[in-house]
């Protein structure tokens, strides 16, 4: 029993900063759209089916404007205490907003790790009191938002296990694969040039140190694979975390690729707050289980 | 609602976006549509990019009087230089499967030349091709080929 408490301690926590989060967020997206409405409007054009219903146009200001004044109050309710219908209103309102930018020629995965981890936050009960019958259920339910949400980096995995056992299987020298000593430099100056970047000298050198990189990709790629199993230990849940926003932040600074919300979501989602806030949680811990 | 309720509920999502996935993932190698549902699909990077010691880029390039002038990704008020790549790269697709006619294409990439603050008389959309080793010790060694000239006004 003790060892499930952090969780629930952890995860009250995480559910108060998403919804602080949440209010970075929705200045962002205001900012955004405010250069998005300068934009010509024949240049838009929806990605998505669901987009090209939902927004066949740029969202008009006052939708816009309705959209986040009720994001506002639906966080700020769910900040004070979390509420069922005004979590679920929230996490709609943030797939909308959300989608609102990726109707111009491309669409990415950026942001969609938010997303999720609204949809699966707002259908846990966050509880700071539990009778000692429930207790047991609660455990189980505050780990399967965390699954779902880590299993788009297990999936992720899958894929790459799947696609280095293939080109070894075929035994394709001219295939280069993750395990190749020329796929790190190869995919970070191919992804650098997409925007006109290019690596720094001391970076290709780095990358041409035999077999580092090689291991460090195996290893990250493992963590990836089993991202989902954090929710099972505490200690592992630290090393997926470490290991997934470093690998995020490597990614932001030397490939020009930036999943900008995917490292902050990780952080507040798997951080192990019951260690660093010790006294809210001793306090925590002396009244979550009433019998 | 009982917590029971809400077990069983967070279950259904669960399993509902690991379906979906799979959905999306069949149907994409089916028929080639894009991603139906766009989360938990997540075959990225399965290889490095440029693998094949070879990839294609997409740019924007300018004419005026008898020069072409290639608009450099350098970010702009209106696009950052992820928007220009994502707006590019997403027009060259389009125009290459030929999804809407001529004039469409030729209004949209001159009002994004507008939009980002130029002002040529035509404009190329250009795939660049080049090999990432090679192209790191010389940036100027790519090879180009016309996708779109809104000058012909017509698709090369």
């Amino acid at each position: 029993m003790n060892k499930k408490i952090p969780w629930a301690f952890n995860i009250f926590v995480a559910y108060k900063l998403l919804m602080i989060f949440t209010f970075f967020w929705l200045i962002y997206v205001v900012l955004d759209y405010s250069i998005l409405i300068q934009r010509p409007a024949s240049l838009y054009r929806p990605v998505w089916w669901i987009q090209s219903i939902l927004l066949p146009k740029l969202m008009p200001i006052q939708y816009f404007t309705l959209s986040i004044m009720l994001s506002c109050i639906m966080t700020f309710i769910c900040l004070r205490k979390k509420r069922l219908i005004p979590s679920i209103l929230l996490a709609l309102l943030v797939l909308l907003l959300n989608s609102v930018r990726w109707n111009y020629g491309g669409s990415s995965h950026v942001g969609h790790t938010f997303v999720l981890t609204h949809l699966f936050f707002c259908l846990l009960p966050i509880k700071q009191k539990i009778h000692s019958n429930e207790f047991d259920l609660y455990a189980k339910i505050i780990k399967l938002p965390l699954i779902g949400v880590l299993i788009t980096y297990s999936m992720a995995g899958i894929w790459k296990f799947l696609s280095i056992t293939k080109t070894i299987y075929a035994n394709n020298v001219h295939n280069v694969s993750w395990l190749h000593s020329d796929a790190v430099e190869l995919n970070a100056i191919a992804s650098k040039r997409s925007l006109d970047n290019t690596i720094l000298d001391f970076m290709f050198e780095l990358y041409q140190i035999p077999y580092i990189w090689e291991i460090i990709t195996i290893f990250t790629f493992v963590i990836q694979l089993t991202a989902v199993f954090a929710v099972i230990n505490r200690t592992f849940a630290n090393i997926i975390m470490t290991v997934l926003v470093s690998f995020h932040l490597f990614n932001t600074f030397f490939n020009d690729i930036a999943f900008n919300t995917a490292p902050i979501i990780l952080i507040i989602i798997l951080f192990p707050y019951h260690i660093f806030l010790n006294n809210k949680y001793e306090n925590f811990k002396k009244e979550f289980i009433a019998s | 609602m009982t917590l029971k309720t809400n077990y069983y509920l967070l279950i259904i999502v669960l399993i509902f976006t690991i379906i979906m996935s799979f959905f999306s993932f069949i149907r994409e190698n089916l028929n080639g549509k894009k991603e139906f549902y766009p989360f938990f699909y997540w075959k990225l990077y399965t290889k490095p990019l440029g693998w094949e010691y070879q990839i294609k880029n997409y740019r924007l390039y300018g004419i005026k009087n008898n020069d072409t002038i290639r608009v450099n990704n350098t970010g702009f008020e209106l696009f950052s230089k992820d928007d220009y790549y994502y707006y590019i790269t997403g027009e060259a697709n389009s125009i290459k499967k030929k999804e809407f006619s001529e004039e469409y294409y030729k209004k949209r990439l001159t009002n994004f030349g507008g939009s980002i603050g130029l002002n040529y008389d035509n404009y190329l959309l250009i795939e660049e091709n080049f090999n990432p080793l090679e192209i790191f010790k010389d940036s100027t060694k790519y090879t180009i080929k016309v996708i779109f000239s809104t000058k012909n006004n017509h698709y090369e």
